[in-house]
């Protein structure tokens, strides 16, 4: 059976008008329901709400640290009756080859105000720490961890206090905050060194107790003593 | 360009850094922080009982530590905290137990029938004590001896010398009369220096502590009388009509000021001590003058004047001149005392402050004033110990205390009772 044009456009608009029905009839039923539940919608107060779960606390990435420098034993002097001193070859006193050899235009470089400055050892290896410059006293003055930590040095000796030394007392400070070890590199052998002994000892117990983190960008200073010079201000 | 000098700069403080760190035996590296601390505080002591534990060692250690407790430099330390084995360490110490209960110094003692040996420990120095001392008690109070040996180690700690041994005058109250006493600083062996069953106030010691002036009703007016300090019959010296109270002595003993009502109003006068001849008068004001305090240098002379309306402290040149209103604070403020330290100009002073009476100290050079008691009673009539460390007063109804003239630490009672006028006298002789 075949059908013809005008009969196949009649069947193809009576389905359009199936589907559109049954696309449209669920939908005005379901807003009518909702128009009907608004009513108490209305009524009710609206609060936000949220659902409060603890985060795991997101640690500051860990620098790697370096490990301790190896010693370096003198050369030619040997604990060991046994061991035969290090035989230099030849090569060893040729000059390491210039950076610039192969540059062309090296011999026409010189330094300039852009230039990074030349990275060598400070004058003695006091706040050395692992050639970073933030160990330095200097660059960590402002620090907020650091002023904390100076903060919570209570060294308030006694009126009456006998001695005029200026003790300097270290502690070693590990990563999270705790204070490992202290040591006096001055003993004054007075009044100001029980002072500077009791403060380090009170600082000792409080981060112990509360430790604070060492901020990631002072972590050298976690490889070496972190170093108290006592003063006594003139009232 | 910047990060040369940066550079630069950081090796030139390690060339400065260099001397002072090199001692420190090479902390191995590491930030060095200045710490800058400030001297300030009491310092702490230990003064254990001796181990044998009898009665004269427990009568050591409480001397000891009521002494030093009062001297306004030291915190006696609590004896339950000690750590150390007093049977042990005997007349020694181990310094770590000592530094472990927070002890600066340490103090130890040895009795025997014979003699007292004292020993001082500071615990930074390790076990050899700082200063030793050894008194006879052939027919000594092993009191007095105590008080000498704390005099010693207040002056190794202040280069100044302890006023243990000092006595206070005061005027007890009893029923209708008052009587003049006096007694140790700490409150023993008190005894009565006026002997009548009139009214007694107001006493002031000589300088050379020989004497005391008080007034007295004992001949109806209140006349000035000055008798010896151990008691016995005293002498008149200022008998005007009307008020011969207040005496205040000059610092050489020569002179007296004191408050006379000759002319009607009460004004400030200068007499002779020895025959109460007139000097010189101070004051010359409708106002009620009274209340005169001798300053340590002798040129000037502290009062109380109502001149610019509620009592107030003014200071006059003894050379004469205008007076001027030294005190400001609050609208009632009387009894004032100088300080005897050295080129200091600090007045105690009775202050009120709303319904209460309280001592405070006022330097007159820094206008710098320090409340010595709070929230305590009423708190009256202030005098300083002969070194200037501590301030003994009244309060109303419970007694004579000692209080440290900085402000700090708590007043501790030396005599229960009603007392009012109190004066402390001058340093012990040894």
């Amino acid at each position: 059976m075949t059908m013809k044009d005008g009969e196949i456009q009649v069947v193809s608009l009576l389905g359009t008008a199936m589907l559109t029905a049954a696309l449209f009839v669920p939908v005005l039923y379901f807003t009518k329901q909702a128009e009907a539940q608004g009513g108490e919608l209305k009524e009710m107060e609206t609060i936000e709400a949220s659902l409060a779960y603890r985060k795991t606390p997101q640690k500051q990435p860990q620098k790697r640290l370096k490990s301790a420098d190896p010693i370096e034993k003198p050369e030619g002097v040997s604990r060991d009756e046994n061991k035969k001193p290090i035989e230099k070859k030849p090569d060893d006193d040729k000059k390491p080859p210039k950076k610039n050899d192969t540059d062309p235009l090296a011999k026409f470089k010189h330094p300039t105000d852009d230039d990074d400055a030349p990275t060598g050892k400070p004058v003695t290896n006091i706040g050395d720490f692992n050639g970073s410059e933030k160990g330095f006293a200097e660059d960590t003055r402002g620090d907020p961890w650091m002023q904390q930590l100076r903060a919570d040095m209570n060294y308030n000796p006694p009126e009456i206090a006998k001695g005029n030394g200026v003790p300097v007392g270290c502690i070693h400070v590990t990563p999270d905050g705790k204070i490992s070890d202290t040591k006096f590199f001055v003993r004054t052998d007075d009044d100001l060194q029980t002072a500077a002994e009791a403060a380090i000892d009170g600082l000792k117990k409080s981060r112990n107790d509360k430790p604070v983190e060492v901020p990631t960008h002072l972590l050298p200073i976690t490889t070496k003593w972190l170093c108290f010079k006592f003063n006594v201000k003139s009232s | 360009m910047f990060q040369v000098q940066r550079e630069i700069l950081v090796a030139f403080a390690f060339t400065l850094l260099a001397p002072s760190l090199a001692r420190a035996d090479d902390p191995n590296g590491g930030a060095v922080m200045e710490v800058n601390g400030q001297k300030k505080g009491l310092y702490p002591i230990a003064a254990p009982v001796a181990p044998d534990g009898d009665a004269v060692a427990k009568e050591i250690a409480q001397v000891e530590s009521f002494d030093l407790s009062v001297a306004g430099v030291f915190k006696v330390l609590d004896p339950q905290s000690f750590l150390a084995d007093l049977k042990t360490e005997g007349l020694g110490i181990e310094p770590q137990k000592w530094k472990d209960v927070g002890a600066y110094g340490v103090m130890k003692y040895k009795a025997t029938p014979d003699a007292i040996e004292f020993r001082l420990y500071e615990v930074s120095k390790g076990a050899n004590p700082s200063l030793t001392k050894t008194y006879k008690r052939a027919g000594s109070d092993t009191r007095k001896l105590v008080h000498r040996w704390c005099n010693e180690v207040v002056k190794y700690y202040t280069n100044e010398p302890g006023f243990f041994g000092s006595q206070i005058a005061f005027t007890a109250k009893g029923k209708g009369t008052s009587a003049i006493y006096a007694m140790d600083f700490d409150g023993s062996n008190a005894y009565a220096v006026s002997h009548n069953s009139s009214t007694n106030i107001l006493p002031a010691w000589s300088p050379s502590g020989g004497q005391i002036a008080y007034t007295s009703f004992m001949r109806s007016n209140p006349d000035l009388y000055v008798g010896p300090a151990g008691g016995g019959r005293p002498t008149k010296v200022s008998g005007q009509r009307g008020m011969n109270t207040g005496a205040a002595w000059s610092p050489d003993g020569s002179k007296i000021a004191l408050t006379l009502s000759k002319d009607g109003n009460p004004e400030i006068y200068i007499i002779n001590a020895k025959d109460g001849s007139i000097v010189k008068r101070l004051t010359n004001d409708k106002a009620i003058d009274t209340s005169p305090a001798w300053s340590p240098d002798g040129g000037s002379i502290a009062f109380v004047s109502d001149r610019n309306g509620g009592p107030q402290i003014f200071v006059v040149s003894v050379a004469g001149g205008t007076a001027k209103q030294v005190s400001f604070n609050g609208s009632y403020n009387t009894t004032p005392t100088w300080s005897p330290k050295p080129g200091k100009h600090i007045i105690a002073y009775t202050t009120r402050d709303g319904g209460t009476y309280d001592i405070v100290t006022l330097d007159l050079d820094s206008k710098a004033m320090v409340r010595i008691t709070q929230n305590a009673g009423q708190n009256e009539e202030p005098a300083f110990s002969p070194n200037g460390r501590a301030i003994a007063f009244a309060r109303a109804g419970q007694g004579i205390f000692i209080a440290n003239a900085d402000g700090t630490g708590e007043a501790k009672k030396v005599w229960s009772g009603s007392a009012t006028g109190v004066d402390w006298g001058p340093a012990p002789k040894d």
